[in-house]
């Protein structure tokens, strides 16, 4: 009796087990951007000259970018560095963020728009004040 | 003296000029949280749908011309691996990193819009993976003071842009692409 209790857990947990597998190959979690590798460190101008030639939209793009600068513009939780890469934040919380103060952020580069001749980063947070 | 009146005149007239152009409408509005979301679900399937929350749209009041810009690395899914798939096989976004719409609100007068919301026509073209779609569609647009609203949808097929579904997974995403757009441009005074 007791050997068919210990086989039904048994096989009710590989069963379980086989379950969440299966679950996390079809749905595997979002990139985690804050706690992934930096790939590139750069400034804010930089970013913007390298981006700006089309060709290099492969070298930057989907990649974990650590980049630094004075803040021009604040609108909610979307800061510009420099006028030209456009930072959208994760948490903003427990920070207080001027126009002119120099910051440093890393965040996911997710191309180059060229009607507003802005590099955009997303997932983003901010490393130094 | 007749000097100092001459200089004090044109001095009139450009403070004159400056006071009227700032009594005009804005002429350039400007979004860089615009939000797109498009859908190519199934019934019974599970649901293809992203939102980008970070394209730009350019709107030039002088001659209507407006342009959007959206990142396709922007495009948000619920599944990661449905969004792994649209960036490296359906759109390849390295290749291809962006879909730019351009195009004119027809028969737009932004003094006459105002927070009534009213529909306009859009005629424009689409261009993503260097293929461009002509693109003509209704939109609402509501204006209170220098913040423009524009919100509308239309229909795109991946065909279009040389899009190619797998067999394996035809059944599950829609032939047809609703495009869904909600912008809030803001009067600029320019850079």
């Amino acid at each position: 009796m007791g050997n068919r209790k210990t086989r039904l857990l048994v096989i009710g947990l590989l069963l379980g087990v086989l379950i969440v597998i299966v679950y996390k190959t079809l749905y595997p979690e979002h990139r985690n951007i804050a706690a992934q590798s930096v790939d590139f460190i750069l400034s804010a101008n930089e970013l913007t000259q390298e981006m700006s030639q089309s060709e290099m939209a492969k070298k930057y793009g989907d990649k974990v970018i650590h980049t630094y600068g004075r803040i021009s513009a604040i609108t909610g939780n979307i800061i510009t560095l420099e006028d030209g890469v456009v930072v959208n934040l994760l948490d903003i919380s427990g920070h207080v963020l001027e126009i002119g103060d120099s910051i440093a952020i890393k965040g996911r580069c997710i191309g180059y728009d060229d009607l507003l001749e802005e590099v955009k980063l997303d997932q983003a947070s901010i490393i130094q004040e | 003296m007749e000097f100092s009146g001459r200089i004090g005149i044109k001095i009139s007239v450009l403070i004159g000029m400056l006071c009227l152009g700032f009594t005009y409408a804005q002429q350039r509005y400007v979004d860089r949280k615009g939000v797109v979301v498009f859908e190519a679900s199934e019934k019974l399937f599970e649901p293809v749908k992203a939102k980008n929350e970070s394209v730009s749209v350019l709107f030039d009041a002088s001659n209507n011309k407006i342009a959007s810009l959206a990142l396709m690395r922007g495009f948000h899914f619920k599944n990661s691996l449905m969004q792994e798939h649209f960036n490296e096989n359906y759109i390849e976004s390295d290749q291809y990193p962006k879909a730019l719409f351009k195009g004119e609100i027809v028969d737009f007068d932004i003094d006459h819009a105002s927070s009534t919301t009213q529909e306009y026509v859009v005629k424009g073209t689409l261009e993503i993976r260097r293929i461009a779609k002509k693109i003509e569609t209704t939109v609402q647009i509501q204006r209170i003071d220098n913040v423009m609203a524009i919100k509308g949808s239309f229909i795109v097929l991946p065909v279009d842009f040389n899009i190619e579904i797998p067999k394996i997974v035809e059944n599950k995403i829609a032939k047809k692409v609703l495009v869904k757009l909600d912008f809030k441009l803001i009067g600029d005074y320019g850079k």
